[in-house]
């Protein structure tokens, strides 16, 4: 018997492996994917409010909802691929769009908020878009920026300088993190508190831990309406934050840029009818939409 | 084929429990490696039962058949495939015991084969995750093995103890969340303690997902966990279950609460020597990786630190970069080894440091000797002072991203070495016939610059640029001989690509050393001289061995393109795009007849 199983699973795995490397060299363009039936959206692991897995299994947030509403608008079943993020934004596009990854797992054919370069809009193309020429980047559906969440009992103030008596919770590794910690002449360093990861940050912030957090305005919104504490969400002046706000929409393959042509055209519909704001609006989230010009 | 061969292994085991129901005990002890066999590794060159040919890591070898005047007559005795679809960097150093070798590779596999045939005796594959995050290549390093099991570890930051006969799990431990960006790929170090017997010590890696490097230490018959040590002050070990001390002194170091996510992560594993009773392991640099944001010497990061493996308390650390800003990761090997000056013997420590600098400390208590330059035109210091600190070049400081205008990079720098280092993971070797270090070093710079515009999980993020450069036209790759006693090189073999394999050294007379070209090469350790070479058919990446069987010294090396160099562009991957993947073992020795040669 045990002979049995582990030749089974050395079979398994092979053919697992030579799935991987066909999708390897494969884009799928919009004919393709609409013929097969399906259609495979990478988003990010543990993203509340945009993209989670909860206790029962389901796949949950803004972009799960928005993705699946693009697979309708082409009549295809939605796939969806949770992705940890890697280092940065690079590495994500590498991995899950135009080469794959080290292990060999399978690309997505669109995946759900990624960052786009201001740059993008003007004639030369922005430094991501350079150093990714395989991606085309298309569809914003969101203007993100940062805010900061309080406890109206113990904040009151209308800048950062009341947190160097109070504690400020933070992701680790993140731009609020960098900005706390140097602003101000590094005033604020001792009133840094960081987590490993957001979930925890919000327990810090539920528990008391400290006064206020500073993260996306959409990951405040989420928390505001997920924790008992009194809560107010603000946004107090950031002098030396670079990127104040920043557009979100989708990347595809460059060989399969169709796929995106046909969501964009899906996602001003989206917009126009109100949908887009209503499935925001369902997770505390303000739909902001992205300016013409950006 | 494959699954032939695993039914006839399991096959014969099955046979032998059924009829040898008197033998297993004797049978288990003749097979056995002993912690007294680990401990003399480096002086019984009928097997290898460490990682570096001893624990110390000196990977010299006494034996000599093989010399300067007959290597030329080496051929190959076989190759053995690792087989698979995918392949990538093959890193491992392989171990040998009782005509049998261990040799691990990529994506966390393992292998026994049997020396005299080349053929396989069984074959383990981990069965990994979708959801791991290996930074730089899905290599391993090599295994461990005690008693009746040999120990790996796997990418998804585990550690797994196999039968050696016939490769099935007696256990498997977690040695961290792989979801949390962990992944483990060193060869683990296993030392005796009066306490607790045998300890198996691993160190930790994952990229900069906000960690905290750590030693452990896990009894080898179950896995359980004995100590733990965090590399970073204010960060609490463990021992027997509890809470034991605090490393260092809370924010002596460090501002705020950064302590509790600052790197140091300990992912090339480490070195012990019995003499002192100590280990010694190095930690990567500092995190977030903008120096700006953390001003203090940030410990122990980018530092080697010796632990006594009976309680995991830090006897020592010495730090090589303190406020690290250029990413010198500083986990390379510590090779203890004695150093005779002005008529003494001194139990010394060497060290080739990813900032350049080849340092030799006082391995009983850290006590800085001395420290050169080993890779040429380093911009980031001056020099070492006389307590072992950097000099610092603060122009070449990579500028606060603070400074940095909207949309466009900061001021870029062009500091040398490169992040990759003058030496990266690949371990050096020490020869007591010559008393010289064998170095396989880079002679490469970086442009390194603030970054605004990069993006992390969706949120605008502050990240760094890097391009990597060569220094000179011909060369990347130098492997040189330095007297420890004087820092001087005594002489350099310059090869065009970067290197990225171990070096092993022999009382030959000769150094041995892979290159991404292809080719396994034997040195003259006096001269430098090119005295045989053989092309393995993919790049070397890994670190050779030798040892003596039916009174024959065999030599062999895994061949197998890969690791981090392929993954950087810009200038270097220019020198190495057209090189092809592998994943194989060769083998060699002298033929018969030309063994008096």
């Amino acid at each position: 018997m045990r002979v049995l199983t582990a030749v089974s699973s050395l079979r398994l795995a092979a053919v697992a492996l030579g799935v991987a490397v066909a999708s390897f060299a494969q884009a799928r363009p919009l004919d393709d994917i609409v013929k097969s039936g399906y259609i495979d959206v990478a988003v990010y692991d543990d993203f509340a409010p945009f993209s989670w897995k909860d206790a029962d299994g389901r796949y949950r947030g803004i972009d799960i909802d928005i993705a699946g509403e693009l697979a309708k608008s082409i009549g295809v079943e939605m796939r969806v691929m949770m992705r940890q993020a890697g280092e940065d934004l690079d590495g994500d596009l590498r991995a899950n769009i135009w080469r794959g990854d080290l292990v060999g797992r399978k690309m997505a054919d669109v995946m759900m908020h990624v960052p786009q370069d201001r740059g993008l809009q003007e004639m030369q193309p922005g430094e991501v878009e350079k150093r990714n020429d395989l991606v085309h980047f298309c569809c914003k559906y969101h203007l993100q920026t940062f805010a900061e969440i309080v406890d109206p009992d113990e904040i009151d103030g209308k800048t950062f300088a009341q947190f160097v008596y109070k504690k400020i919770g933070v992701e680790v590794d993140t731009v609020p993190d960098f900005f706390l910690t140097s602003a101000f002449g590094g005033q604020l360093m001792n009133s840094v508190v960081r987590s490993v990861t957001f979930a925890k940050t919000m327990q810090s912030f539920e528990e008391g831990k400290v006064a206020a957090v500073m993260a996306t305005k959409a990951q405040v919104e989420w928390m505001a309406r997920n924790v008992t504490r009194k809560t107010k969400v603000v946004q107090y002046p950031t002098p030396d934050i670079i990127r104040k706000d920043w557009p979100i929409g989708l990347a595809v393959r460059t060989d399969s840029r169709d796929v995106g042509y046909a969501f964009e055209l899906e996602l001003e519909k989206l917009a126009a009818s109100g949908r887009l704001k209503e499935i925001m609006a369902d997770y505390g989230v303000t739909y902001t939409p992205v300016p013409v010009n950006d | 084929m494959k699954s032939v061969r695993h039914f006839l292994a399991t096959a014969s085991v099955l046979a032998v429990a059924t009829t040898g129901l008197v033998a297993p005990t004797t049978m288990a002890q003749s097979a056995g490696v002993t912690i007294d066999d680990i401990m003399n590794d480096a002086t019984t060159p009928q097997d290898v039962v460490t990682y570096g040919l001893g624990t110390q890591g000196q990977r010299f070898s006494p034996l000599d058949e093989v010399n300067a005047t007959n290597v030329k007559n080496l051929v190959p005795v076989w190759a053995f495939s690792f087989g698979g679809e995918k392949q990538r960097g093959q890193e491992a150093q392989p171990l040998v015991k009782d005509g049998v070798m261990y040799v691990t590779a990529s994506y966390s596999r393992i292998y026994a084969v049997d020396i005299k045939t080349g053929e396989e005796l069984w074959q383990y594959d981990a069965r990994l995750p979708d959801g791991i995050l290996p930074c730089c290549d899905v290599v391993n390093r090599g295994a461990a093995i005690l008693g009746d099991k040999v120990f790996f570890s796997t990418l998804d930051a585990q550690l797994v103890a196999l039968d050696a006969k016939t490769g099935k799990v007696v256990w498997r431990k977690k040695l961290a969340n792989y979801q949390d960006g962990y992944s483990n790929t060193a060869a683990p170090l296993i030392v005796p303690t009066k306490k607790y017997g045998p300890l198996i010590l691993t160190g930790n890696s994952g990229g900069e997902f906000g960690i905290v490097g750590e030693v452990q230490a896990r009894n080898p018959e179950n896995g359980e966990l004995v100590w733990s040590r965090p590399t970073i002050e204010g960060n609490m070990g463990t021992l027997d279950g509890k809470e034991s001390t605090m490393t260092g002194t809370k924010n002596e170091s460090w501002p705020g609460d950064m302590w509790q996510t600052g790197g140091g992560a300990t992912w090339l594993g480490g070195t012990y020597d019995q003499g002192t009773g100590l280990a010694y392991f190095g930690t990567s640099n500092p995190s977030p990786w903008n120096s700006h944001l953390r001003p203090g010497d940030n410990k122990w990061t980018s530092s080697r630190i010796a632990i006594d493996p009976e309680n995991g308390e830090i006897k020592w650390g010495f730090q090589t970069t303190p406020h690290d800003g250029w990413d010198f990761d500083g986990v390379n090997e510590l090779i203890s080894f004695d150093l005779e000056k002005d008529g003494q013997t001194i139990k010394a420590g060497a060290t080739a440091d990813r900032n350049g600098f080849f340092y030799v400390l006082d391995r009983t208590d850290g006590k800085f000797i001395s420290a050169s330059p080993f890779v040429k035109n380093i911009t980031w210091a001056k020099g070492i002072d006389e307590n072992g600190r950097p000099i610092y070049n603060d122009d070449n400081r990579p500028g606060d991203p603070k400074e940095a205008a909207d949309g466009k990079k900061g001021k870029a720098v062009f500091a040398v070495p490169s992040f990759l280092g003058g030496k990266n993971w690949m371990p050096m070797a020490y020869s007591q016939k010559t008393s010289l270090f064998y170095v396989p070093s880079n002679e490469w710079g970086m442009d390194i610059w603030n970054e605004p515009i990069t993006y992390k999980k969706g949120a605008a993020y502050l990240g760094a640029g890097f391009t990597i450069k060569p220094i000179f036209e011909d060369h990347i790759g130098s492997l040189k001989a330095i007297d420890p006693v004087t820092g001087e090189t005594k002489w350099e073999y310059k090869n065009k690509a970067p290197l990225w394999g171990g070096v092993l050294t022999t009382a030959g007379g000769l150094v041995f050393t892979g290159t991404p070209e292809g080719y396994l090469k034997a040195f003259n350790d006096k001269t430098g001289e090119v005295l045989w070479q053989f092309n393995t058919g993919s790049g070397i990446v890994s670190s050779p061995i030798t040892w003596e069987q039916d009174g024959e010294q065999w030599l062999a090396v895994v061949s197998g393109w890969g690791g981090a160099v392929p993954l950087w562009g810009g200038e270097v991957a220019k020198l190495v795009n057209h090189i092809n993947q592998g994943g194989s073992v060769w083998v060699f020795k002298l033929p018969k007849q030309s063994a008096s040669n």
